[in-house]
């Protein structure tokens, strides 16, 4: 073993290190307390034996010091010492001492010493040894928990459906949680997305959700095939067979989880949501512009056996944004010190909800980074977006989408086929002029009806009433006056200014209005020759 | 909306092809963004139109854009090849006067 020895009476040390050496030890030797203390503190020692009574630092202040120091391994302190008395031996144990070595020097007795140093040491090996192995297990089991999320508790629903457009952010916590989310896809016209948070932390809250989730899907699956009601189960009643199955059981486990399950329906276009205490969704209204938190309807599912759910139906409109968060996401301190909250989100989302969903997340990582101090930093933080759209399926004769740039081609294409399967019979190059006319009515619209966002709702119709083919456009924002557009400069000059007079070219009138709370844009067109 | 330009002959002039099916507000600053380096590489143009089947006063605005670049170094920019959707557009709005419009890239640069 190497051993520090710390001797200011060089013949004592000189008898005690040719003893250790004899005994093939490794001897290190200091001739002060202070240069030896200077030494621990580059390298640690194993062993140390310290004279007591030592010029400028002695080897009780050493003993202390190396106490004080949190060293990685267990530092063995022998004093050395010519003190027999109770006093003095009880002083230097409570100062961090292990054992004593008794002046003048008795060879038997330091045998019999370092025997016990030496059994100590190696017990206190083997602890830290297990110690560490359980450390490497336990973060094992947090890694596997963490993939257990990942895996099977995360899944988002997929970017787009027929009905939707979703996009997720979650930041796991630095430790496994409950958090769960999945959806059950219907068809092309209904989406059910629901998001889950089990109490509690660890692998244990992580395999309740695993367990609650999978519930769920059974639920699904028997009340589907359910022999007298089968048929797609309303969310109220899936969460009352969710909670015949599980909360007996939670309740039992001392647990309890909040949960949201929402119906996206673009057949009728409505969304249908039980909440059982989860953060409560934020609706963000395309017409309208205004953010609203839909209210929870039940108790955590855990709460109580005797829980009967509750469903709550409302509208939606291509475009809304529809949120679903955790709690990390309220619980973000703002600048000012004030817990961000429901409404605050809210409020933080009017702004931006008609970003493109990608953005949109951006903004909200954003957010966590601004408003994140230390007392966060464990929260975890998750984030479903859901663009609806579900109407954009053409039916009968008009066509509501959440119309950002990149939609406009939907826009043409609905009018384009509208227009070749009416009974008009126009020729090409006036459908090329009826799509010039709508494209430049509706990129009008979402370029100004609201400045500086990037989309809007737009209600497109289009009918043929006695030979003249009509196109409405219906969207919210500031209303248009066609009369304070000025003339285009067509020598080439101005790049812009072309919109307008492209579709009073294009279309036999065209006429803006304000309906109340929205906009409408009317173009009429007949074919050339007609007569009418 | 994706959009790519193809430089299709580096001569005395340099034939750039637009891949997209339409120039319109969706793609039009991704347009820009991919055309204005390639206008530094020589003085004189032809853009071919071909493939784009639709263009809006956007998509019209940009190609205006082109042409003031180029001239502003003393170059030249002509068209070709434009469908016969574009083409009722430039008519419309009087920028067949404005741009020189030639049926193929080859009668473009031959003259």
């Amino acid at each position: 073993m190497r051993i520090l020895v710390a001797d200011d009476d060089e013949l004592s040390a000189e008898i005690l290190i040719a003893s250790l050496r004899a005994m093939s030890h490794e001897v290190v030797f200091a001739s002060n307390g202070s240069e030896a203390w200077r030494m621990l503190q580059v390298e640690p020692f194993r062993l140390v034996i310290l004279d007591w009574v030592m010029p400028e630092m002695d080897g009780m202040e050493v003993c202390r010091n190396i106490r004080a120091m949190h060293a990685n391994s267990y530092t063995y302190i022998i004093l050395l010492t010519g003190r027999t008395d109770r006093k003095d031996r009880l002083e230097a144990l409570e100062g961090g001492a292990d054992d004593f070595l008794t002046k003048p020097l008795d060879n038997g007795e330091l045998v019999a010493r370092l025997n016990v140093a030496n059994r100590i040491l190696e017990t206190e090996e083997a602890v830290r040894r297990t110690n560490r192995e359980l450390q490497q297990a336990r973060q094992k089991e947090i890694e596997l928990g963490a993939t257990i999320q990942k895996r099977l508790l995360y899944s988002p629903p997929p970017r787009t459906t027929n009905a939707i457009e979703s996009a997720s952010l979650s930041i796991p916590s630095q430790y496994v949680d409950g958090d769960f989310c999945d959806f059950f896809a219907h068809g092309d016209k209904i989406v059910d997305v629901f998001v889950g948070d089990v109490m509690g932390k660890g692998v244990p809250a992580a395999m309740v959700g695993a367990g609650v989730k999978t519930g769920l899907q059974r639920c699904m699956i028997s009340l589907l095939t359910h022999a007298t009601h089968p048929g797609l189960p309303s969310p109220e009643r899936l969460l009352q067979s969710l909670d015949d199955l599980v909360c007996a059981e939670l309740i039992d486990l001392g647990t309890f989880l909040t949960l949201c399950y929402a119906r996206f329906d673009s057949s009728d276009d409505s969304l249908t949501y039980v909440n059982c205490g989860h953060p409560k969704i934020v609706l963000w209204d395309s017409l309208s512009g205004v953010c609203r938190l839909l209210d929870t309807t039940n108790v955590p599912l855990g709460f109580s056996d005797t829980e009967s759910y509750e469903q709550r139906t409302g509208n939606l409109h291509a475009g809304d944004l529809i949120l679903f968060y955790s709690d990390g996401v309220t619980d973000l301190k703002l600048p000012n010190g004030k817990r961000l909250g429901m409404n605050g989100f809210a409020d933080w989302v009017e702004s931006r909800a008609h970003l493109p969903l990608d953005e949109f997340l951006w903004e909200v990582e954003q957010l966590r980074m601004g408003g994140l101090t230390g007392i966060l930093a464990g929260d975890d933080f998750t984030c479903v977006a859901i663009r609806y759209r579900g109407s954009e399926i053409v039916r009968d004769k008009y066509l509501n989408l959440w119309a950002d740039s990149g939609s406009l081609r939907k826009v043409r294409d609905f009018v384009k086929s509208s227009a070749r399967s009416s009974a008009i019979g126009f020729t090409e190059p006036e459908i090329t002029e009826l799509l010039l006319a709508v494209q430049e009515a509706a990129s009008n619209a979402v370029r100004h009806a609201r400045p500086g966002q990037k989309g809007i709702p737009i209600k497109a119709m289009a009918s043929a009433e006695q030979g003249t083919f009509v196109v409405e456009l219906r969207y919210p924002g500031i209303p248009f006056d066609i009369k304070e557009v000025p003339e285009p400069v067509l020598d080439g000059t101005k790049e812009g200014g072309f919109g307008i007079s492209i579709i009073k070219k294009c279309v036999d009138t065209v006429e803006y209005s304000f309906q109340g709370d929205h906009n409408l844009v009317t173009l009429k067109k007949q074919p050339k020759g007609s007569g009418i | 909306m994706a959009i790519s330009i193809e430089i299709v002959h580096s001569g005395k002039a340099v034939v750039l092809k637009v891949q997209a099916d339409s120039l319109e507000t969706d793609n039009v600053a991704a347009f820009r963004a991919a055309i204005t380096p390639l206008l530094d590489k020589s003085a004189h143009f032809v853009i071919d139109l071909s493939d784009v089947e639709f263009m809006d006063s956007t998509g019209l605005g940009s190609m205006l854009s082109c042409l003031r670049i180029v001239k502003s170094k003393g170059g030249s920019l002509r068209l070709c090849s434009l469908t016969a959707e574009v083409q009722q557009l430039f008519e419309m709005v009087m920028m067949d006067r404005v741009f020189e419009i030639f049926d193929t890239p080859e009668s473009a640069l031959a003259k």
